[in-house]
């Protein structure tokens, strides 16, 4: 094992980085490609590049890292499969009655199926594949100015009757694109209904792996919106929030957001590629941090 | 302080982008300071583009007697 001082700031670090190393070796992470690396390995080329003085508070930060493998959170899509169906008060799951869309990525939606055991994906008969709120928003609006897609109109037909429109997400952490998803969603259900399109308004339910307390205070505007997730995380598991509990001592903490504001000031404010200003700025206008030290601003109505 | 990320949650497909950066962001080449992270990320949005899904949900809106009339629903 590499001569590293884990525990120079008498945080225990030791023990965590263990941890975290077998659950690497276990559940490699996929960023890492083919290549035989382990923990210790990565934090000490991570720490070449960052000043001494920072040394220990990387290796606390390293340490924190909340690592989820694949298989728990297959396992989370289960359950979470299984809570729907009881939702749905069915004692199985299916496509039959549900419309189901992913948030960003139709992917989502295939592995959650696969995973949950629920068959029936490629049924187009029952499962018009739209994948994702776009997708099918796309699909209204081309229905509207051509009548010659007769397998289209029946998907879209199918797809509108559905009573639960699920709404599938890995993971939920600032809140906001699920709330411009079931905004959209809203808005679509509703012109459908005003407009007698539909007799019903189906009901939306978002299913996520991962959830945080703020992301569910967001999504509180939502009345009776049904949110079924696996894990949840709050402001605890925050190195920028006051109750961060990640150390034993105060002097630790404050050590560690030193090291990401210094790295905040010496990467991000000096940055210059065009796609990363980009995203710098949406980030500032979101009203986030001018040196982006914690990572994406969580939401736009945030006070801190 | 402002409510950026400040999480430290990595999955095995990624790291998430509000966790903090220090764990995932790779330097570019042109970068003074040369960084590897211990999980560098793969972001999944390159260009950060505006999307178009409010506006075609207006366009619906303003056509919704001709879906009305394909879809013949009612």
């Amino acid at each position: 094992m590499p001569n590293l001082d884990h525990d120079s700031l008498g945080e225990g670090m030791d023990d965590r980085i263990c941890f975290l190393q077998h659950q690497l070796s276990q559940h490699p992470y996929i960023g890492w490609g083919e290549m035989p690396f382990t923990y210790n390995d990565r934090i000490e080329t991570s720490l070449e590049t960052l000043p001494k003085k920072y040394h220990s508070a990387a290796i606390s930060l390293f340490a924190s890292v909340v690592y989820l493998p694949k298989i728990w959170l297959d396992e989370i899509w289960r359950g979470v499969a299984l809570e729907l169906m009881l939702l749905n008060n069915s004692r199985k799951m299916d496509f039959k009655n549900a419309l189901i869309l992913a948030v960003d990525d139709p992917g989502i939606l295939t592995n959650f199926t696969r995973v949950a055991k629920i068959p029936g994906r490629e049924d187009s008969d029952n499962n018009p594949n739209f994948g994702t709120t776009s997708k099918l928003i796309d699909a209204l609006l081309y229905l509207t100015l051509s009548n010659n897609d007769s397998e289209l109109l029946n998907s879209v037909k199918v797809a509108v009757n559905k009573k639960w429109w699920v709404l599938l997400a890995d993971n939920v952490i600032s809140g906001s694109s699920a709330k411009n998803e079931i905004e959209k969603l809203h808005k679509i259900i509703g012109l459908l209904y005003q407009s007698q399109i539909i007799c019903s308004e189906p009901r939306i339910v978002l299913c996520t792996q991962v959830v945080t307390q703020h992301a569910l205070k967001v999504l509180d505007i939502f009345a009776n919106l049904p949110v079924i997730y696996g894990l949840k995380f709050d402001d605890t598991y925050r190195i920028n929030s006051k109750d961060c509990l990640f150390y034993k001592r105060q002097s630790t903490l404050s050590q560690v957001r030193e090291l990401c504001e210094w790295f905040g000031d010496s990467l991000f404010l000096n940055y210059s590629q065009k796609v990363f200003q980009d995203r710098l700025n949406l980030h500032r206008k979101k009203g986030g941090q001018l040196n982006y030290a914690y990572g994406w601003r969580v939401h736009d109505s945030d006070t801190g | 302080m402002p409510m950026d990320g400040g999480y430290t949650i990595v999955t095995q497909d990624n790291c998430i982008s509000n966790s903090v950066p220090l764990l995932s962001y790779i330097t570019e080449n042109d970068s003074t300071l040369k960084y590897t992270p211990p999980f560098p990320r793969i972001e999944s949005r390159v260009t950060h583009a505006l999307p178009k899904d409010l506006d075609n949900i207006s366009l619906l809106e303003s056509n919704l007697d001709s879906l009305k009339t394909r879809l013949s629903l009612k």
